[in-house]
């Protein structure tokens, strides 16, 4: 039986992973490079992805390496009820807890390389991070620097106020 | 050919901001089209509240302004939202669709509310053709109807209304892209409907000619849906009789509460070829039809052939009480209730109709069938029910009985001794070699033992 055809990737600081073609294909923007040029046994680059971040987005599409690609003509609608949506699997909720800055450089990755399940993963779960929490609490969680000045955030808080139904 | 080396160079649309600085990644190192993946599910799934997103905007600037220039967080506008909400809605969607929900249910005979829903119309005018939804509850004296569904509604695809009593204004939509339709005490101009996947009506009635017109013009109709709604049958004399329609899409068939007739006629008007829901529900108070020509009518789609390719268990169901009987294959059933079976005619009436039913089937579906999952509350009826079912289900080999004990110590009982036939005996079932019993929390001995004898006297007939 013939192996599983393999690729190379190259990750911003040089460091060379072998995968399965299947494997580095859940990335759209490698599936289209492999397209375009064909087979080759040079490595690709990935110039805006370091070792650990690409190691770990690696470990994502093995794991899921047999699932259904999305469509790439889905229909809208269907792709704003997905991303609406805020339920993760087990194994993606375990894979997913990272530190904070891992976990951007994840959705970074997924969102340049093309990963729209991993990149869904990542938003997700920043936004169950968000959930239920002030806007003060949301700064601290995040470092955020309040660039509002104080007459600004209460022409904004007073137009919270609008949201309640009447 | 392209070195693979130089590619990357062309995504740099992509490139990732922050990611070259050395100071750490933070969340507003993402860029806007990933925050804004990050704020559609914090808003929520249900459109129009306000309360979640809102908040967002004051973190920080650089968050105000993505919300504000994203204007797939800003689809849903509600009658009842403050005006200055809604005025920063329809600006921040842009040209975006829109998603309305106009309920003004609970604003009746209120001069202040209706000054609102006034100043609502005003604003909304001008964003007709950008609306792609419209769920619109009529107030009691409204009459805001006439002004909304006149409008040029070029781009709605989704329609529902519902409305407290009936009006006999009939609205012609000018919404050329509709799919979806649900109606609830309502009249349109059903005519002027067309290119329909679904259609849902409720209590509203349009004759059975203007609902094949309606079908004949949607031949990519999936789910047709029609409850309380009386499909009135013109004379010959007013109309022609309807011609046959094929759906070849239609994969979701409900009718309940119709007259007889009009069910009939609409059944066997239509042609299916991938139908998996089919649910036909009747009732009589005081005057009931025969319902046999139903049964028939309704057995060919109860019984079309081949069953869909799913994984779901080739099962009958009978289900039978005192006044009802609930007779399916799959998901496909027909559901006849008849208050006055209380006055005698029950055992012979839900014999009959099962057997108008069963015989009408394709007995080819009828040979795929392995299961019977039988529920009847009226003892004397079970053996009739099995000797139909062993009549045209040659197959079955599994029994699911979920009823009293009684009910299965009476099954048990046709089912442990054979039919006397003229020239021989034949087995009830003669191939079930399972069965599956939900006693709930009896514990009666005796069913052990009638269980025993059944297992002992089919065995010893098997030699």
């Amino acid at each position: 039986m013939s192996a599983a055809p393999q690729v190379t990737l190259e990750s911003s600081d040089g460091e060379k992973f072998k995968v399965d073609k299947e494997v580095a294909e859940r990335s759209v923007l490698i599936k289209n490079m492999i397209e375009d040029v064909g087979e080759s046994d040079n490595p690709i680059p990935l110039p805006n992805v370091n070792a650990s971040v690409l190691k770990k987005v690696l470990e994502y599409c093995e794991h899921h390496r047999g699932d259904p690609l999305p469509a790439a003509d889905a229909d809208p609608s269907n792709d704003d009820n997905r991303k609406r949506a805020t339920e993760i699997s087990d194994w993606d909720q375990k894979f997913i807890q990272v530190d904070q800055e891992m976990l951007f450089e994840i959705i970074l990755a997924a969102n340049y390389m093309d990963i729209k399940p991993l990149l869904d993963v990542g938003c997700k779960t920043v936004a169950n991070m968000i959930k239920g929490k002030t806007p003060e609490e949301i700064r601290k969680l995040f470092n955020i620097v309040n660039d509002f000045t104080p007459e600004e955030e209460a022409q904004i808080k007073k137009e919270n106020e609008w949201a309640e139904d009447r | 050919m392209t070195p693979i080396s130089n590619l990357h160079a062309n995504n740099e649309s992509k490139a990732i901001r922050g990611h070259t600085q050395q100071n750490q990644l933070t969340i507003n190192s993402l860029p806007p089209e990933v925050l804004c993946d990050i704020f559609l599910p914090v808003a929520g799934f249900y459109l129009g509240h306000y309360t979640r997103l809102l908040p967002l905007r004051v973190v920080c600037k650089y968050w105000k302004e993505v919300i504000d220039s994203t204007p797939g967080l800003w689809m849903a506008i509600k009658l009842e939202l403050h005006p200055e909400l809604q005025a920063m809605i329809l600006r921040n969607s842009r040209n975006h669709p829109l998603n309305v929900l106009w309920d003004e249910t609970t604003w009746n005979n209120d001069p202040a509310k209706k000054a609102k829903i006034a100043a609502f119309s005003t604003l909304m005018e001008p964003s007709a053709s950008r609306w792609q939804s419209l769920n619109y509850r009529r107030g009691l004296t409204s009459e805001s109807d006439i002004w909304i569904l006149a409008l040029p509604l070029h781009n709605v695809q989704v329609i529902e209304i519902d409305a407290p009593s009936w009006s006999y204004r009939c609205h012609t939509l000018d919404a050329p892209k509709l799919s979806y339709v649900n109606v609830t005490r309502f009249y349109l101009n059903w005519r002027s409907l067309s290119g329909l996947q679904v259609l849902i009506l409720n209590l509203t009635n349009p004759t059975l000619n203007e609902l094949m017109a309606m079908l004949q013009a949607s031949p990519e109709l999936n789910h047709l849906s029609l409850e309380n709604t009386w499909l009135q049958v013109e004379s010959e004399d007013q109309a022609p009789t309807p011609s046959k329609v094929f759906l070849p899409h239609l994969t979701c068939l409900r009718i309940s509460r119709a007259s007889t007739q009009s069910i009939c006629l609409l059944l066997d008007s239509m042609e299916t070829s991938n139908l998996q829901g089919f649910a036909v529900a009747v009732q009589y108070h005081v005057e009931p039809e025969d319902c046999t020509p139903l049964c028939k009518s309704a057995a060919r789609y109860i019984g079309a052939f081949p069953l869909p390719q799913d994984n779901e268990q080739a099962l009958v169901l009978i289900r039978v009480w005192r006044r009802e009987i609930e007779f399916g294959l799959r998901r496909r059933r027909i559901a006849i209730r008849n208050d006055t079976w209380d006055h005698g005619n029950g055992p012979q009436d839900r014999l009959a109709y099962l057997a108008s039913v069963t015989n009408y089937m394709d007995s080819r579906a009828c040979r795929e069938v392995k299961i019977l999952d039988l529920s009847c509350r009226e003892h004397e009826e079970i053996g009739g029910y099995l000797r139909t079912i062993h009549s045209r289900f040659p197959q079955i080999n599994q029994i699911l009985l979920k009823e009293k004990q009684n009910d299965i110590a009476v099954a048990f009982q046709h089912l442990s001794s054979p039919l006397q036939l003229e020239l021989a005996e034949e087995w009830l079932l003669p191939k079930l070699t399972k069965l599956e019993l939900d006693l709930g929390s009896s514990t009666d001995a005796r069913l052990i033992d009638i269980v025993a004898q059944l297992v002992m006297k089919r065995k010893a007939a098997d030699g």
